[in-house]
């Protein structure tokens, strides 16, 4: 049996789609199966991320009505022999209940050992269908003020679904304005949170490049972010992987990098 | 950036006060003015190491919870008004 996470915020923006698709390719590149379910009807991305816009026919509301069987709205991804994408439908509409989308998430449970399930932003219906199908919580946030209260808000909603130890992301840390003062860092977030923390993941342009290629950065071997990622993938497996130190290049390159205050 | 340089404090600070009204689920007004009768009430029993006194809201088990930390030198005298700064 499977493990069910659901990925989730609060804010918007500050990188649930792209950590559910990395994390994701990570598991499965380390040899497991997963299947990532876009839980942000009317607002679908993660078929973005994965390159897999092309593919999709049927979708997730399409499933919980039954106007579709579960494997014809697999997406399997080419690249990864052991995951599949369950795509959100574009338009809004159908209400789900939490009963059909838990008995939905249980069957994937069956046939995958991590469905991740992509929150839509904010705490409304969607929120709460995505939060009541899960078994644990990675709350993805930024180092900014809005994210983290945002996310602490989060935390509290998820908590009261029995959901007792939501793991953190921390996204988008820039050392650099951490070192001079203009950044929250990772032990102030945590500090204020009190979540146990999954990972850390620097900001990086690779990133962007990534979505705009649509593949995961987990796949660049020069991405910072996507050695963080693989990172996290190996510690949800149970290893203890110590946290990278995300330090500026070295030599010259380094030196003018401080020297200008970007990293 | 801030005066000083950095503007960390004033991030920590604002949202140390947010996550506290977030979590109470009361104005930052009402919260303080709670603390403060509190703390008022305390005094009059002992006298307190002011510099020490520290409140905080926190989840737990679905319930708000505000603690006080109230570090005391001793009970007060009889009609004593004094404070240790």
């Amino acid at each position: 049996m499977g493990k069910v996470y659901v990925v989730t915020s609060g804010k918007g923006g500050v990188g649930k789609t792209t950590t559910t698709a990395n994390l994701g390719a990570a598991l499965a590149n380390l040899g497991k199966s997963v299947v990532l379910v876009d839980g942000d009807t009317g607002l679908r991305n993660l078929d973005l991320f994965l390159g897999l816009e092309n593919r999709i026919v049927y979708h997730l509301t399409d499933v919980l009505e039954r106007r579709a069987k579960l494997d014809k709205a697999l997406v399997q991804d080419k690249r990864f022999p052991h995951m599949s994408l369950l795509p959100a439908a574009q338009q809004h509409g159908g209400r789900a209940n939490e009963r059909d989308m838990k008995r939905l998430m249980e069957d994937l449970a069956k046939q995958f050992d991590f469905v991740l399930i992509d929150s839509p932003a904010g705490i409304d219906h969607g929120f709460h269908l995505a939060a009541a199908a899960a078994e644990d919580a990675i709350i993805v946030t930024t180092p900014e003020l809005p994210a983290v209260r945002d996310a602490d808000k989060v935390v509290g909603l998820i908590r009261s679904k029995g959901i007792k130890s939501p793991k953190l992301v921390l996204n988008r840390l820039r050392i650099s304005m951490v070192r001079r003062g203009d950044m929250l860092s990772q032990n102030d977030v945590l500090g204020f949170l009190k979540l146990d923390l999954l990972g850390v993941v620097p900001e990086d342009e690779t990133t962007i490049v990534a979505t705009n290629k649509g593949l995961p950065c987990v796949l660049l071997p020069e991405s910072r972010a996507g050695g963080a990622y693989r990172d996290m993938a190996r510690r949800m497996l149970g290893e203890a992987v110590p946290l990278r130190l995300f330090n500026e290049q070295r030599g010259i390159i380094g030196f003018l990098q401080r020297f200008i205050g970007e990293n | 950036m801030s005066e000083g340089g950095s503007s960390i404090l004033v991030a920590r600070d604002r949202l140390r006060r947010i996550l506290v009204q977030d979590r109470s689920l009361v104005a930052q007004e009402c919260l303080d003015s709670l603390c403060q009768a509190l703390i008022a009430t305390a005094r009059e029993q002992v006298v307190l190491m002011e510099s020490d006194v520290t409140t905080a809201v926190e989840y737990k088990d679905g319930s708000v919870i505000l603690t006080l930390r109230l570090p005391i030198v001793r009970a007060v005298d009889i009609e004593e008004t004094t404070v240790i700064g």
